[in-house]
């Protein structure tokens, strides 16, 4: 009896800690940024081979922006520069940037804006204006000085 | 008494190993999930003949006279057309661009993936070119592009690839053209899972 008793204690707490592990995997495992980044960053790349110079594009992030962490700007997760486009929606403590690349080959300077929500408040935008290689960083830099809410308001005013 | 016993033994072993087969294809599951990537290949392709296209044709029919330079090479194809490869794709694109006299082509029945026949001005003699082929890249991803357009389901490690015609006309004399563009991606690394 005293057998049957002991294996069965002995299952049970296999069973549990099979179970903790199952569960702590899952849990660890559940929403991925990986996939996320990686799409998103041949998603920017496309987008940045696809323009002209002095075009002005709005990306709806709306439904990533709950995974973007760490930040104190959406627009901190992205990176477009020097042909490539990095993607991290968690920022680590590190100063070196993880997350997920991919490379465009359209020669031309981008600048990444401050997110815009829409007047609505449901939906978040990123601005990524482009540039051609003879714009001067002087212009690029009056651009992005102009800050978000300037940004934000002179686009959704072309918008209506 | 014993004969119980044992019987529950045997049961727990099989219980086990049911849980550590469900355990290890959870597992396995989610960490494909998680290495998922979203082949892209073949639209880049595209996206680069198109980038092309509005170089060779920035308005309309007719070609921009700077193509047809006989001192344009690659190097400066690549420039006048906005294209800047970083160092370590430099050996991930391929494309090759072929200018013909339009009377040196003719019409060739193709059939696509889906059996569709269409017209394609395939079969141009090389005696018609009407100036140098302009290439970049290394040419056995251009061909593994030009197989995987016409054999969409080949193997993964294949470069993807796009074919495209391009009519138009050279203002200067009024010249008909025929290019043809040839243009593909590798990219193995980024887009396909596993590697």
């Amino acid at each position: 009896m005293s057998d049957i008793l002991i294996s069965n204690v002995i299952y049970i707490v296999l069973a549990v800690i099979v179970l903790v592990f199952g569960v702590g995997f899952i849990a660890t495992q559940t929403s991925p940024t990986g996939p996320v980044e990686n799409m998103y960053a041949k998603y920017f790349a496309f987008l940045v081979d696809g323009a002209k110079p002095d075009m002005e594009i709005a990306v709806d992030i709306s439904s990533i922006s709950n995974k973007i962490s760490g930040y104190v700007s959406y627009v901190d997760a992205f990176q477009i520069q020097n042909g490539n486009v990095n993607v991290q929606l968690k920022k680590n403590s590190g100063s070196e940037r993880l997350g997920k690349n991919y490379n465009y080959f359209n020669n031309i300077q981008v600048a990444l804006g401050q997110e815009c929500k829409s007047p609505d408040g449901k939906r978040v935008f990123l601005i990524v204006k482009t540039f051609s290689t003879e714009t001067p960083k002087s212009d690029i830099d009056a651009y992005m000085n102009k800050g978000g809410k300037e940004i934000c308001d002179e686009f959704l005013a072309r918008q209506k | 008494m014993r004969r119980i016993s044992c019987k529950a033994e045997v049961i727990a072993i099989y219980w086990f190993i049911i849980i550590g087969i469900v355990l290890v294809s959870l597992v396995v599951t989610v960490m494909a999930n998680n290495q998922m990537k979203v082949d892209m290949r073949n639209v880049e392709a595209k996206v680069l003949a198109d980038k092309l296209i509005r170089c060779l044709m920035p308005q309309g029919s007719y070609f921009d006279e700077r193509v047809f330079d006989k001192n344009l090479d690659s190097v400066k194809f690549l420039d006048l057309c906005g294209l800047k490869f970083s160092e370590p794709d430099k050996s991930e694109y391929y494309f090759m661009i072929k200018f013909y006299n339009i009377d040196s082509c003719a019409d060739a029945d193709v059939k696509d993936a889906n059996g569709v026949v269409s017209k394609y001005a395939g079969t141009c003699d090389e005696n018609g070119l009407i100036r140098q082929t302009i290439s970049f890249g290394p040419k056995t991803i251009g061909t593994e592009g030009v197989f995987t357009e016409m054999s969409p389901d080949a193997g993964l490690s294949l470069a993807r690839g796009t074919r495209t015609n391009l009519y138009g006309i050279r203002k200067s004399d009024g010249k008909k053209i025929i290019v043809h563009i040839i243009t593909a991606v590798s990219k193995v690394k980024e887009n396909v899972m596993y590697t």
